[in-house]
């Protein structure tokens, strides 16, 4: 603990010989290419295969028709909400699966699709989410019997009135309309799988770049159950992931095509998407319209909250959020102030856009309720004429308050909000950034200083409360140690790039005293890893790194046992330092841990199992609250608009810390994707539906001249109910950038009356708003 | 030297073998496939090309379509599965190989330039069981790489830019690699690993690879 240790993963990734699902090759494996809608919402009349299947080594095309045959055409969503996997009728986005063709080679495959004709009715699409409920709108989920409108669901949570009388009275109220625009996850992996059913066994194995396997293999057991596809025949592998941030959660129809394919012919089936196709059709996040509003006093103390959003899910609900939260961990939007007054709403909708909602390393809409709450708080900071560290300082919840309840329900573990951010002040100099800013305005010169002082909820979840589809959010470990005393242990999470390989064996290593290096850690193959709900929403360390510390005990019990037999004395006179017992006041009488886990295997005592090997199933009992302190300082080019981020510094607490240099790696990475919406990253849909920007030369994902050089730091509250104090951490970053970013930006611009600008705050949006003000 | 290679199993030329199954499909799909080609049709083999290319100082021979992409031959027929693809616009860098040493992505080069060249791929930057390079190692103490699927291509990139300007400025790497995405490590440590890539290379002592996380 606490030691960067290398990553053990590193060395087959720096020689090549990483294994991703692109690299499985398997004999007479087939390939599958997909033809996607050119349109937003159309009648198919026609799909036209004769031409396709003349291209040499296209074997088949499979249409919504030929799945429907067997029951196969459309599937369950994680929300419990419905999606075709392919239609057979109507098109309701964009870049939607048509048809698939099956052929033998992946040059094949493109030209058969290349050939399929489709003919379509185009309709007129509803794009614009604020038209969506419009009586004159067309009701798009016709599928739905009785459905009159495009609402999916209504949600609040808060004191409606309560809040309302607050705000009836305060001194101060501020309101700002934000949107948190459709982002893409753009893993530089992108989604594919080998579909491999053998018909003499009947029996599947699913290479899949998937986050959650133990899931998928569930999912794939309630879609294709009825044609003898069930559980035990089904063998889902993650192999190495090349990245997910919560596009690799959802089940796309990509993959059920290709097993469905598979399964008919008798071949293995690989799928993979190109990159257009991955920024089209799936992997979306965000697309929330949130009405924020702010109560308080003229001295500047928070009194209350109000948001009000309207979720856009594109055509179906596709989210991947536990089932009683259809919108996500977004009630944390309360934030790190202390005021107890707080009403939030949300209303999901329909539109003729591919299935959003998925995380973009977030848990679960943490990020658009951050943005919101972040971004108000400097409001009312410039409304009150108060510095906004000052005005955070003096309502952040105080450290002696935790355990700390939430107006919406939420029990922070723990936190010191002022130590971050004052640690975050010194390492930036904000006094000496405040009178340089002083002296730059005088020039007339644009200058600004952001903050973001933000909690998360991470680690779902404790299992009253968080399921997925009915499974509880519980996370498992498995060790077993063999008699030399070298151990392979096994998770139900699967990293994608956090480095679990390193760290779960840093955590085994500190309970059990066997060194990490020999400890092989492996996730992602179903018939071998315990089951577990998988990787995202920064909740791996938080249950699964758990799961291997309680388990680590549980053998550290055995090995009490085993050492009082071999010693001759009582379970009560042995003391454990890492890696042995030994008898109190009698040091030199002592059995290593590997001498234990020997007798195990050659000496236990009677009467005691065999082996030395467990199981844990853990079951958090709150979920992690990390929190972090962010500053930002930006030089805006008055002319252009042209925004250059001078500093930045992140100080995050995570609790205690298991490998610093993997956190750091992850608050890096983090804080890039969090620059990254704030600055360059939207999903732009014309008004027929159609992407404008659905390749990468035109998605902007930041390069490493627009990532700036990150100022890490790290303040510790050790979670007080995580065995081992940890809390999750790959995700803050992401989570708390983009409003300091957008408020120093803001604040550059704030002499000019400009209150607010929705992200990503390019250079033309700035120009044009101070073009607004007449500044330029 | 030079390896005879199998003829390639990508490209026009099919797996005859497939469509063997085909007949048997249509009987188990009664009620099933609507769309399914005839098994007996010809098959138009679509020109092929020689070509000859040296792939980490080893000859390879292969029969190709003229227009196989590069980074398909390096993958598919040879089998070397370290470069990847990440794009399909030559903006992420992932199937970044050196070409005659210079650095180019290999999704964006037809197979048959290449031929007579010399390739340098991630699987020859040292042989399995020796020492990592200077990079490599580089990238392994900073921490430079995450989920590893960028890593080769950026590896690849840096190589060229360090026999370019062997003791580069933080923004020349910046800008050095800026045809190279990471959506991972944030581009800190992967700066950090050139810069250590760099000093050893020259004989100098690198910086401390301790995480500056206080």
């Amino acid at each position: 603990m606490g030691h960067s240790m290398k990553r053990k993963e590193d060395a087959r990734f720096l020689q090549g010989k990483g294994n991703y699902v692109d690299d499985v090759k398997l004999d007479g494996m087939l390939y599958m290419d997909i033809v996607r809608s050119p349109y937003a919402y159309a009648k198919i009349t026609k799909i036209d295969s004769e031409a396709a299947l003349k291209v040499p080594g296209v074997l088949a095309v499979v249409t919504g028709r030929d799945l429907e045959t067997y029951g196969l055409h459309w599937m369950p969503t994680l929300m419990s909400d419905t999606q075709m996997v392919l239609p057979t009728d109507t098109v309701m986005y964009q870049a939607q699966e048509v048809a698939a063709v099956i052929a033998t080679s992946r040059y094949a495959a493109r030209d058969g699709r290349e050939a399929v004709r489709v003919e379509y009715e185009p309709m007129k699409p509803v794009i614009d989410p604020f038209k969506a409920l419009d009586p004159s709108a067309p009701v798009l989920r016709t599928d739905k019997p009785g459905k009159t409108d495009n609402h999916i669901w209504h949600w609040e949570v808060g004191d409606k009135d309560k809040t309302e009388a607050v705000f009836s009275t305060a001194d101060v109220v501020v309101k700002e309309q934000m949107h948190i625009p459709r982002i893409h996850v753009a893993s530089i992996e992108t989604c594919g799988c080998v579909a491999d059913y053998n018909k003499i066994d009947n029996h599947l194995t699913m290479y899949m770049t998937t986050q959650a396997p133990h899931a998928i293999r569930t999912v794939i057991a309630l879609v294709a159950g009825h044609v003898g596809l069930t559980e035990e025949k089904v063998r889902v592998i993650a192999p190495d992931i090349g990245g997910g941030f919560g596009g690799k959660v959802p089940v796309y129809p990509g993959y059920v095509i290709a097993i469905a394919a598979s399964f008919l012919i008798g071949k293995p089936v690989k799928w993979i998407e190109d990159r257009s196709e991955n920024l089209q059709a799936d992997s979306f996040a965000r697309d929330y319209h949130i009405t924020a509003e702010m109560a308080g006093t003229k001295e500047g103390k928070i009194l209350a909250t109000r948001f009000k959003v309207l979720a856009d899910h594109g055509y179906t609900d596709a989210s991947a959020n536990p089932s009683k939260y259809p919108t996500g961990m977004f009630s944390i939007a309360t934030g790190s102030y202390d005021y107890g007054a707080t009403f939030m709403e949300a209303d999901a909708i329909y539109t003729n856009k591919p299935p959003g909602g998925v995380a973009y390393r977030c848990s679960f809409r943490v990020t658009e309720a951050v943005h919101a709450i972040e971004r108000m708080t400097d409001r009312f900071a410039f409304e009150v004429g108060k510095d906004p560290a000052q005005l955070r300082i003096e309502n952040f919840i105080k450290k002696e308050d935790f355990p700390w309840h939430s107006p919406t329900g939420w029990i922070y573990d723990s936190g010191d909000y002022e130590a971050g951010l004052r640690k975050a002040m010194d390492a930036i100099d904000y006094e000496g950034l405040r009178k340089e800013q002083v002296e730059k305005r005088a020039e007339g010169k644009l200058m600004g200083i952001g903050i973001s002082t933000f909690t998360e909820v991470v680690g779902a979840g404790p299992s009253k409360d968080f399921d997925i589809l009915g499974i509880k959010m519980f996370d498992s470990a498995e060790i077993r140690v063999h008699p030399t005393g070298k151990a392979i242990a096994r998770f139900g999470t699967k990293s994608q790039g956090q480095g679990h390989e390193t760290t779960y064996a840093q955590i085994i290593a500190e309970e059990l005293g066997i060194p990490a290096e020999n400890i092989q850690i492996e996730e992602g193959d179903t018939d071998t890893a315990p089951y577990g709900l998988g990787t995202y929403a920064s909740r791996s360390t938080p249950t699964a790194g758990a799961a291997a510390a309680v388990a680590a005990r549980k053998l550290r019990d055995k090995a009490r046992k085993i050492a009082a037999y071999l010693l001759e004395v009582s379970e009560d006179d042995l003391e454990w330092e890492p890696g042995k017992f030994f008898v109190k006041g009698a040091p030199e009488k002592a059995k290593t841990i590997q001498e234990l886990v020997f007798a195990a295997y050659t000496n236990h005592p009677q009467g005691m199992e065999a082996g030395f090997e467990t199981t844990h199933y853990y079951d958090p009992p709150n979920l992690t609250f990390p929190s972090g302190a962010y500053i930002c300082v930006v030089d805006i080019d008055k002319e252009t608009g042209e925004i250059k981020v001078r500093r930045f510094v992140a100080i995050d607490d995570c609790g205690n810390i298991i490998n610093p240099m993997i956190v750091q790696g992850q608050v890096h990475g983090g804080l890039t994707q969090g620059i990254a919406p704030a600055m360059y990253e939207a999903l732009v849909y014309d008004e027929d539906g159609n992407i404008l920007n659905g390749t990468l030369m035109d998605y902007l994902v930041p390069t490493a001249v627009e990532s700036p050089n990150w100022e890490t730091g790290h303040t510790i509250t050790p979670s007080p109910h995580h065995p081992i104090g940890a809390k999750g951490v790959g995700e803050s970053p992401t989570v708390g950038a983009p409003p300091a970013i957008a408020n120093a930006i803001v604040d550059a611009l704030s002499p000019y009356g400009i209150t607010h600008l929705d992200i990503p705050i390019t250079p033309f949006k700035v120009w044009k708003a101070l073009r607004e003000k007449g500044v330029v | 030297m030079t390896t005879p290679q199998p003829p390639p199993k990508t490209g026009g030329g099919a797996v005859r073998d497939s469509f063997g199954d085909l007949p048997l499909l249509k009987q188990e799909g009664a009620g099933g496939w609507s769309n399914v080609a005839q098994a007996n049709k010809p098959e138009t083999i679509n020109m092929k090309k020689q070509i000859t290319v040296t792939v980490n100082g080893q000859a390879h021979t292969a029969e190709v379509e003229p227009r196989l992409l590069l980074v398909h031959l390096i993958r598919e027929n040879l089998n070397m599965t370290g470069t990847h693809i990440g794009c399909d616009t030559s903006s992420c860098g992932a199937c970044t190989i050196l070409l005659d040493g210079k650095s180019v992505k290999s999704c964006t080069i037809l197979a048959v330039q290449a031929n007579g060249k010399s390739i340098a791929t991630v699987e020859g930057m040292c042989a399995p069981g020796a020492p990592l390079s200077n990079l490599q190692e580089g990238f392994k103490e900073n921490h430079g790489l995450h989920c590893g699927f960028c890593t080769p291509g950026m590896m690849m990139r840096a190589t060229e830019l360090l026999e370019m300007n062997p003791d580069p400025t933080e923004d020349e790497i910046r800008w050095g690699i800026s045809g190279n995405l990471c959506r991972c490590t944030g581009y800190n440590n992967i700066v950090k690993a050139i810069q250590y890539a760099s000093a050893k290379n020259r004989g100098v002592e690198p910086a401390s690879t301790e995480p500056q996380f206080v």
